[in-house]
């Protein structure tokens, strides 16, 4: 150590004391504010050529205004729809209804999966219910929910449900079986009981699942919600972009096709964010 | 100079650093005397004996490899130590008393690290602590942390296993078997996935450990000079049955360092353990000639 400590010292007179060892990550650039990133830049570069395009395809007009609306015109649209109360009322019942269906996909869902994965008796004698549900097409349900539970939220609610539920629980009852089993092996060597396991290997282990299933589960009752309220209601954004597609509104269409995908891409990076705090071991998300 | 007789920091010193309560009672030992171990392939009634006839005599503060050909049973007389498999017959006890079963007073490495891949490093080595529920948080974490610097990883604490290399994962293993204070160490072949290099580097830095901790060891191993480097005395495993055949006494005080491999009286040793291991086999083999003629 001294003999390091002084050969540090003859070489660079300056320094008092050997540097640490500890190997630096390269800053990023400093000139550059830290949100400004390739990636972004690149991203959103990348979008305002498309909307520029898009206009530009408008402005030609090759098809009338009617049927290819520009952005300026769905920036108008939008402007007419919050113009009144009624988009709020819409909002609001379609808001609902995917948020409960999607709670309630996730609160039944996760519990039956883990149990399923966990216990080899209940995947035997829950499976075959489960394979022939989701080899269902479950939209298909929708007329029937409409009659058992009317054209309110309700049915609106079963069906997102229904196409929420699945994705969860096959991914969270598959992350529990495709636990490391060396690892398993290891705790039962600690003298790990049933429930020490489960809170210290098979629940951190799954959460990767979870979350992959539960993004899945937005995309699943989006589709709910849309088709559902297609098939009769009384409120909502895909009721109303139908009335506007049957009038001719196209770009009101088009401003309820951005609704429905803002809401998507929200709930999406939402469960990003989740997965970056649960899974900040997993080499892949840093 | 080969015969490094400094006992500063002998392996049977019970002053290790870092050891709160060293244990008391009488001679803790492993003694095996004639044990037998069978069982049935799944879905056959066929019985395959896969140890019969193994003595061991393991005083506290040995530190004892077993070294045989792969699927001589070695790793199956391990895991009976360990509690995982039961014995047929014979005798198998540790401190004078039968093996129910796995138990905290023996930690084993395994071959894979396995590390929990959420858990930090500090995090993994405190796991076995947790679980016992033997130590409050804070005292698992100041052992964790004493651990993590005698394996070398103070530096990486805070990594997690999928940032580290594979001799640092190794390293993380061996701290979190030693956080539970076993009484005794169960090594299958820790180092066998690990590069040639690294795997001596390891050899050298378990042995410092083990003394530091003043650990009992048994270390099984397909490979001799992994063996002969390490042991107090090597036991040759014999296949078909499975026992062991010669007991070899290595002269080396330990910790040891890499210059004994250079020696003539390394790879004497070497020798010894490979005829005695090549002599099993071909009498293995000759046996079973015999059964067929």
């Amino acid at each position: 150590m001294t003999i390091a400590s002084s050969a540090v010292r003859s070489s660079s007179s300056r320094s008092t004391a050997p540097q640490p060892r500890t190997p630096r990550r390269p800053k990023p650039s400093p000139r550059r504010p830290s949100w400004l990133n390739q990636r972004r830049v690149i991203g959103v570069g990348s979008v305002v050529v498309i909307i520029a395009i898009w206009e530009l395809v408008a402005l030609a007009h090759l098809k009338p205004a009617l049927i290819l609306p520009g952005p300026v015109d769905v920036v108008r649209a939008f402007k007419d729809l919050f113009s009144t109360g009624a988009i709020w009322t819409d909002l609001g019942t379609s808001g609902t209804e995917l948020v409960v269906g999607l709670g309630l996909a996730a609160v039944v869902g996760l519990p039956l999966g883990l149990l399923i994965g966990w216990y080899e008796r209940i995947s035997y004698a829950l499976n075959p219910i489960i394979n022939f549900l989701y080899a269902t097409p479950r939209i298909a349900l929708t007329p029937l929910l409409i009659i058992w539970l009317g054209i309110g939220s309700s049915s609106k609610i079963a069906i997102v449900f229904l196409m929420a539920f699945f994705p969860v629980l096959i991914n969270t009852a598959q992350g529990m079986q495709s636990l490391e089993q060396g690892v398993v092996r290891v705790a039962r060597c600690f003298g790990a009981n049933d429930l020490q396991l489960f809170r210290t290997v098979a629940l951190p282990g799954t959460v990767p699942f979870i979350i992959s299933g539960l993004r899945l589960a937005v995309g699943q009752a989006l589709i709910g919600v849309f088709v559902a309220e297609l098939s009769g209601a009384q409120h909502g954004v895909g009721l109303m972009m139908n009335t506007a597609g049957q009038q001719f509104q196209t770009s009101k269409v088009f401003a309820g096709l951005f609704i429905f995908a803002f809401a998507g891409v929200t709930l999406t990076y939402l469960l990003r964010r989740i997965e970056q705090h649960y899974a900040a071991w997993r080499p892949s998300s840093r | 100079m080969l015969r490094r007789q400094n006992g500063a920091v002998s392996s049977r010193s019970g002053d290790a650093a870092g050891v709160p309560e060293a244990r008391e009672g009488g001679t803790a030992h492993l003694e095996a005397r004639d044990v037998l171990i069978q069982y049935s392939k799944p879905g056959s009634t066929e019985v395959v004996t896969a140890v019969d006839g193994c003595d061991l005599t393991l005083e506290r503060g040995d530190f004892i490899c077993i070294v045989g050909p792969s699927g001589c049973g070695k790793t199956t007389f391990l895991n009976a130590v360990a509690g995982f498999v039961a014995t047929t017959g014979g005798r198998l006890e540790l401190d004078g008393r039968a093996i129910p079963g796995p138990g905290p007073d023996r930690a084993m490495v395994f071959q894979q690290a396995n590390l929990l891949p959420w858990r930090t490093v500090t995090a993994n080595v405190t796991y076995g602590l947790e679980l016992s529920g033997r130590a409050t948080k804070a005292e698992a974490r100041r052992r964790a942390e004493d651990l993590v610097e005698l394996v070398g990883l103070a530096e990486a604490a805070h990594s997690y296993p999928a940032q580290l290399s594979g001799g640092m994962q190794a390293r993380v293993n061996l701290a979190r078997a030693l956080a539970v204070e076993p009484e005794l160490l169960l090594l299958d072949e820790p180092f066998a996935s690990i590069d040639a290099q690294t795997r001596e580097t390891m050899q050298v830095e378990l042995l410092r450990v083990c003394a530091a901790r003043d650990v009992t060891a048994l270390f099984v191993t397909h490979d001799i000079s992994e063996a002969a480097f390490l042991a107090d005395r090597v036991c040759v495993f014999g296949p078909r049955p499975g026992r062991i055949v010669k007991e070899i006494q290595i002269p080396w005080e330990r910790p040891r360092s890499h210059e004994i491999r250079r020696t003539p009286e390394f790879a004497a040793v070497c020798d010894e353990i490979s005829d005695a291991l090549y002599g099993a086999i071909a009498a293995a083999h000759d046996n079973d000639l015999e059964g067929v003629h």
